[in-house]
């Protein structure tokens, strides 16, 4: 009987372990490459990244999203123009008219101060009054305040809306920038 | 002994893998799809010159003063300067970057895509053209600036004008450079790896990213990716040893050619590296891409912020 039974296992059993060990071996292979970016992109319409030769790998620092989003699409919640760390500011861009007929993008009026963007710098002083703290309470320069900004943009914006955004952040001692771009491929 | 021991094992059951089968086939869809993510990497940039006041230029004594590369963006094209002249005329005048200045027209036109200058930088297509674009796989929008003629013009500029870096192969110093002698930090040894962009309000933020790149790349075929690339054929640089000639169109009496020199591909670079156990601080050297302008600094140009 005992005999009999080792039998049938041995035909009937489906073999299993090696294609556990491709499994596994996929499975590592996966988990290493999974990213854990500093940054995350959603990309859409209205937010596409540019293409650059660039190699540097992104880090962890204050996220700021400006997208190409006309009223008429930000009515329907499908984007939003001005977002930081995941919070929106600017709800969407003004559809304005320039010298040559052609219709530009850019930041409405009533959000500006001059060059300053309102609503942004209001936003990145309460980020960096954060990171000062959070630096002060651990003891700890490497998770302090950098003033480092990831700043992804939509390629077709004009350099009216980068140059707001960089300056703002700027009076808002966030000096270094670092423009997410997308690797060809 | 042994024998029995193995008729006990073998009496075992097999170890039930489906559970594991089951958890591992559902978390490999899941990887595969978070991995298919877009590529993503990061330009780095220092603060935009924009200030409530110009800094003043104080006349220095220095003879020989860093160089000094702009590059405008405008509607029409690049406009490239620099602080030094071969003649000795201009002396030295910082250059001032000012809108609307442009009487000379951009040193760097657009052109279209057979070569020849154009003044629409940015073409957009309309109806049919724009849906036979979208059929090829390209934007409505033509980019028409011309990358390729930024980077052959500033390789230009460095290798006529530009210091080497005592730090990297090819400067008069590199021989007796000792990298631990100094705090060797990158932005402390620039050496003319400074590049000012200023674009104008209207230029699309795609344009200031690919003059970035243009502006370093390491390619005079404006092929940024294909580092080894240039315009002479196999060349690899890396010391006057390994030349490749063996495409004959290298010839370091031409002025392109001994360029190559200076502007470099792949070059040795030394650094200064710390063994972490006995703190005992050694000069390496490296093998390096060279890059023509890697720093650079975007200016606000001067509407609205200065003045």
């Amino acid at each position: 009987m005992i005999k009999k039974s080792k039998r049938t296992e041995i035909d009937d059993g489906l073999n299993i372990t090696s294609m556990m060990d491709i499994f596994t071996i996929i499975l590592v292979f996966l988990l290493k490459s999974y990213s854990t970016d500093a940054i995350a992109v959603q990309p859409s319409d209205e937010l596409q990244l540019p293409l650059s030769s660039a190699q540097t790998t992104t880090e962890l620092a204050v996220n700021v999203v400006v997208s190409s989003c006309p009223e008429s699409v930000s009515r329907t919640g499908g984007c939003v123009a001005l977002v930081v760390d995941g919070e929106p500011v600017i709800q969407a861009m003004e559809e304005r008219e320039d010298a040559n007929g052609d219709t530009t993008l850019l930041f409405p009026e009533d959000e500006l101060r001059g060059e300053l963007i309102a609503g942004l710098v209001d936003a990145l002083e309460i980020k960096a009054d954060m990171a000062k703290r959070m630096g002060e309470r651990l003891g700890n320069s490497a998770q302090g305040f950098n003033g480092r900004i990831l700043l992804q943009a939509d390629r077709m914006l004009s350099f009216e809306v980068i140059r707001q955004v960089m300056y703002t952040a700027g009076q808002a001692q966030y000096g270094e920038f670092r423009f997410v771009v997308r690797k060809p491929g | 002994m042994p024998g029995k021991g193995r008729r006990g094992l073998a009496k075992d059951e097999e170890l039930n893998l489906v559970p594991i089968m089951n958890l591992v086939s559902i978390l490999i869809p899941f990887l595969v799809m978070a991995s298919a993510q877009v590529q993503l990497a990061v330009i780095d940039s220092t603060m935009p010159a924009i200030s409530e006041e110009r800094p003043e230029e104080e006349p220095e004594e220095d003879e020989d003063p860093p160089l000094q590369v702009n590059v405008v963006i405008t509607d029409q094209g690049f406009s490239v300067r620099h602080n030094k002249s071969s003649t000795d005329e201009e002396d030295a005048v910082a250059v001032v970057v000012e809108e609307g200045e442009e009487e000379d027209g951009p040193t760097v036109p657009c052109v279209d895509q057979l070569g020849q200058p154009v003044t629409e930088c940015m073409t957009v297509l309309v109806g049919s053209a724009c849906d036979a674009a979208t059929a090829a796989g390209q934007s409505c929008v033509q980019d028409n600036y011309h990358y390729a003629g930024l980077t052959e013009e500033l390789a230009n500029i460095k290798a006529e004008f530009g210091e080497p870096c005592p730090y990297i192969e090819g400067s008069p110093e590199y021989g007796n450079f000792n990298a631990c002698d100094i705090n060797l930090d990158e932005s402390t040894l620039e050496c003319d790896r400074n590049i000012i962009i200023a674009p104008e309000s209207a230029v699309k933020y795609e344009v200031l990213i690919r003059a970035m790149d243009a502006a370093r790349t390491e390619s005079r075929t404006g092929n940024p990716s294909g580092g080894d690339l240039i315009s002479g054929g196999g060349l690899r640089v890396r010391g006057a040893e390994e030349r490749d000639l063996s495409s004959g169109e290298y010839n370091p009496e031409r002025p392109q050619d001994a360029r190559v020199d200076r502007v470099g591909h792949y070059v040795a670079r030394k650094l200064c590296s710390e063994n972490t156990e006995t703190g005992e601080r050694t000069t390496r050297e490296e093998e390096i891409h060279n890059e023509l302008f890697p720093f650079v600094v975007i200016a606000g140009g001067t509407a609205g912020a200065s003045e």
